[in-house]
């Protein structure tokens, strides 16, 4: 909702106007109203006390001659002030000597009051009036008056004050808007006249004068104003344009300046006459190492130090030197600038004055250059020179015809032509004989943008013997970045090359004699397989043989024979068992190929212990295992193992009954099973040796083999694992093996 | 100073009342007053009821009957308040008028064999055979109210004829008859009157 500030004039006005004269015509409405309900009620007490004096007295000779007849025509009198709404008149004793009421009302009596007065009652006005003849009082009369006139003369007014009010309003309202426009016409023209001129900013619009009020001196003061911005716009205009185009211009030339100042690569240094910093380009202010802050309005010597590169000494600063002698100088060769930072920069400087149109001297410019980068270059090239120089490779060049172009020191050792002889020469010169000059071709590719791997080439020298050489080669440029020839590294790697040549034909030899061994190694096995197995039947042949000689000849007492048979009996039986080891120990090489199955050695260990239950209880054997794995495995090769070890753990006993302990331990991905007895050990010289096939410690007074331990060497290999013997003489000995961690095939139990 | 007040009020009030009410008045009045009037209503003259209303209105005449000025003497002047011929009143008259007053001066009752001298009387209560009563009446000077009983009272020429009508004492006028001697009565008793002559 709009507030009424923002309500415009013209309803303000006639808000105001309405609003005012309704509040004034109310206020006075209000006033009369409320005096006039004063003077009202005051004019009605002193009527009816006037009223109540005359019925009084007209009723005094009906009073005193006891009349009520007389006395109610007398108050009949009444009937024409229809507010009166009953009245009797009593006797001085009190008694009612007449009444009267009026129509509608009940005929009781108004109560006498008390006293002689006007009191207001809710029924209305009960007037109480002595009535006196001669001084005496002789009766009452009382009056009750209906309150109801002062109410509907109120309702009248009321109605009459709105009325006026309303029709007053209206009115208003309409001689108003005559007011109204008078007031606001020339409001709204300055209004659209404000409107425009800040819209169009045309300071020439004026407003139209309707009147000679203050409105229309408003009106006259807003033109003369108008004609006053009209006139400083103007000026403020050309001002401005003037204004606008001297910083066009002076901005231009700034820029102008600026651009070049900032474009060429050398620092610049303005100063003033004092040799006061007034300028310093970008290139300078890096050099310097300073923010422009710390450089201009300082002095020069602050800014710009310079000193002499070997001896350090602190040179004179050009521009004293300018100011001084008014004429251009240079500075001198090796001079260091120390920067605000501490760098110290090799510059190359000179300044000049700066004179005005008159030719005085006004300032110097200090131009100054870097020439780090200069420097570094040339010693580049010094460096790379003598790289060049020294190298012990060949370092050619060539341009894209194949005419060298560069020739080494390393060049002239390897291949015998100075560099003097070379120039100018095709590259076709050490070309070794017989072999086709890739150089051409390289040189093609080169110059195709090709990258070309180091390769090896055969070059002749000039003496004619044929070099090895590896050669790398990269394009060179020339200054625009064109490929322009190429540059070759050759080195002689001749002594390399027949080296490995001898290598590969020592090796090549140690292949053969390898395979040999294999294709040997393997006769062997077969051999021993179908050794082992074909020897069974002759053998056989032989027990069977020698006992029917023992059945047949049992009888004859011939001791001699019979011990010989008996000595051939068990020579065969050796054999055999012999047969059986080597076959058993064959037999894990041949099987080698098949993969196993799960085996928990814990099965493994039982069935050794039920395979030993006779000498184990014979000896009174204990033993003792830790959990045993499960791992992937043929399980009579680990039957094999564990058998030989606690078979031998039992054979070589001591004194003691034989105790042997199994333990397992995991690390470095290594299964690590130990098998430790109590026996009489073995001398630390044959633990090499006990697990070679047939090696046996105590000869025939132990009975064996001598397979055993080569069967558990060869299963533990064969599962990829290790095993040897740890012993103390005569202290036990324990038998360590390991199996790789990937064999386990779950956890212990 | 109360008692007396509440004597004085008690005797006029009875000279108000109607017959029929009297009793009653009586009775109030005795509840309400002390020996005074108990010596009164043993006198021996006193009056019977009626005469004793017929006194309260002779009295009360004179309070609405204008005389000619010239009448008194001063302002001081008592009325005068007669009677003749055979006392009916007893002292009931001087015992009413005491302290009562008519247009501001006091009463003065006074007992006539013979009519009185011009100017003696204002008020006149004639009670004489009906043969005397229309002389005497004519005889009589200007200036005097004639008041009398029964109906012939105002053939025979008298202003005022008391008389008993539904058993309460009313009175007729003779206008005219007071008029010619130069008496104004006031309209209200003219109201209250029961017939009026002209």
């Amino acid at each position: 909702m709009r507030s009424f500030q923002d309500v415009p004039i013209r309803q303000k006005l006639a808000l105001s106007i309405v609003v005012t004269t309704a509040a004034a015509l109310a206020l006075s409405g209000i006033g009369i109203l409320a005096a006039d309900s004063l003077l009202f009620r005051q004019y009605l007490r002193s009527d009816l006390s006037s009223l109540a004096s005359i019925i009084g007295d007209n009723s005094t000779a009906a009073i005193e001659f006891d009349d009520p007849r007389s006395a109610a025509q007398t108050l009949n009198a009444l009937r024409v002030r229809t507010h009166v709404r009953s009245a009797c008149i009593y006797r001085a004793d009190g008694s009612v000597l007449a009444r009267y009421s009026h129509a509608f009302e009940n005929g009781s009596c108004p109560p006498a009051a008390a006293r002689d007065q006007i009191q207001s009652t809710a029924a209305g006005l009960v007037v109480s009036h002595p009535i006196v003849l001669e001084n005496r009082r002789i009766g009452t009369l009382v009056l009750l008056y209906g309150l109801g006139e002062v109410g509907a003369r109120a309702r009248l007014f009321g109605a009459a004050i709105i009325l006026v009010l309303l029709i007053s309003s209206v009115i208003a309202f309409l001689l108003s808007s005559k007011l109204r426009s008078m007031i606001v016409q020339p409001i709204l023209g300055l209004a659209h006249a404000v409107a425009a001129v800040s819209k169009t900013r045309d300071y020439g619009i004026r407003a139209q004068k309707l009147s000679g009020d203050e409105l229309g001196v408003l009106v006259d003061a807003f033109n003369e104003m108008l004609g006053i911005i009209q006139l400083r716009d103007s000026d403020l205009r050309k001002a401005l344009v003037d204004r606008e185009e001297a910083l066009i211009e002076a901005e231009n030339s700034r820029k102008s300046l600026e651009t070049t100042l900032a474009s060429i690569g050398d620092a610049v240094i303005a100063t003033d006459l004092e040799g006061f910093v007034v300028f310093a380009n970008p290139v300078a202010l890096a050099l310097l190492g300073r923010p422009e802050a710390e450089v201009t309005r300082r002095h020069l010597d602050e800014v710009f130090r310079i000193v002499n590169e070997f001896t350090r000494s602190t040179v004179e600063s050009p521009v004293r030197k300018v100011l001084r002698e008014g004429a251009i100088v240079g500075l001198a060769n090796h001079t260091l600038l120390i920067a605000g930072d501490g760098r110290e920069i090799p510059i190359d400087d000179s300044a000049a004055p700066i004179r005005d149109a008159g030719g005085s001297i006004r300032g110097t410019v200090l131009v100054f250059r870097d020439v780090t980068a200069r420097r570094r270059a040339e010693e580049t090239t010094r460096r790379l020179a003598s790289i060049v120089e020294s190298s012990e490779d060949a370092i050619i060049g060539h341009d894209l015809q194949g005419f060298f172009t560069s020739w080494n020191k390393g060049a002239e050792r390897i291949f015998g032509y100075s560099a003097e002889e070379i120039a100018g020469q095709p590259a076709s010169v050490i070309a070794a004989p017989g072999s086709a000059d890739e150089i051409p071709e390289m040189l093609r590719r080169i110059a195709n943008g090709e990258r070309i791997e180091p390769y090896h080439a055969r070059r002749r020298t000039r003496r004619g013997e044929i070099r090895e050489v590896s050669i790398s080669i990269s394009p060179m440029y020339d200054e625009l970045g064109r490929i322009a020839g190429a540059s070759k590294i050759a080195r002689d790697i001749t002594e390399q090359v027949r080296a490995a040549e001898r290598l590969a034909l020592a090796n090549a030899a140690l292949q053969r004699a390898n395979e040999k061994l294999a294709r040997s190694n393997e006769d062997l096995e077969r051999f021993a397989f179908i050794a082992s197995h074909d020897l069974q039947e002759p053998l056989r042949m032989i027990t069977t043989y020698s006992q029917l000689i023992v059945k047949t000849y049992a009888g004859e007492k011939d001791d001699r024979a019979r011990k010989y048979v008996e000595y051939i009996s068990a020579g065969a039986r050796r054999m055999q068992e012999l047969l059986a080891d080597l076959f058993a120990y064959a037999e894990i090489g041949a099987s080698a190929e098949e993969s196993g199955s799960a085996v928990d050695l814990n099965d493994i260990l039982r069935t050794v212990t039920q395979n030993l239950r006779a000498a184990i209880d014979e000896t009174a054997t204990t033993i003792a295992a830790d959990p045993l794995p499960v791992v992937s495995a043929h399980a009579g090769h680990f039957v094999a193992l564990f058998q030989n070890l606690i078979g031998n753990a039992i054979k070589y006993r001591g004194q003691q009954p034989p105790s042997i302990r199994i333990s397992v331990a995991e690390r470095n991905g290594q299964i690590r099973f130990s098998v430790a007895d109590n026996g009489i050990g073995i001398e630390a010289e044959y633990l090499e040796r006990i697990f070679v096939p047939f090696k046996r410690l105590h000869g025939n007074r132990i009975p064996g083999t001598g397979i055993g331990l080569a069967i558990c060497q060869r299963v533990v290999e064969r599962y990829g694992g290790r095993i040897w013997a740890e012993s103390e003489f005569g202290n036990g000995a324990t038998f360590i093996f390991t199996l790789p961690s990937v064999a386990r095939l779950r956890e212990d139990r | 100073m109360r008692v007396s007040t509440q004597t004085t009020h008690q005797g006029r009030r009875a000279s108000y009342l109607q017959v029929r009410r009297l009793p009653i008045a009586l009775l109030a009045g005795l509840a309400f007053c002390a020996a005074g009037l108990t010596l009164r209503a043993s006198a021996p003259e006193q009056p019977s009821l009626e005469y004793r209303v017929k006194a309260a209105f002779l009295m009360n005449f004179a309070k609405f009957v204008e005389w000619p000025p010239a009448v008194f003497s001063s302002d001081q002047t008592p009325l005068s308040l007669c009677t003749l011929g055979a006392d009916v009143f007893g002292t009931t008259l001087e015992q009413m008028v005491a302290g009562e007053t008519a247009n501001g001066r006091r009463f003065v009752v006074q007992k006539l064999d013979r009519p009185p001298a011009p100017g003696s009387c204002q008020v006149l209560f004639v009670n004489l055979p009906e043969k005397d009563r229309s002389r005497v009446l004519a005889a009589l000077g200007p200036d005097v109210l004639t008041v009398g009983e029964g109906v012939g009272f105002l053939r025979d020429g008298g202003m005022i004829a008391l008389v008993i009508d539904n058993r309460r004492v009313r009175f007729d006028i003779n206008q005219t008859a007071a008029e010619h001697a130069g008496l104004k009565m006031s309209s209200q008793l003219l109201k209250v009157a029961r017939v009026v002559r002209k």
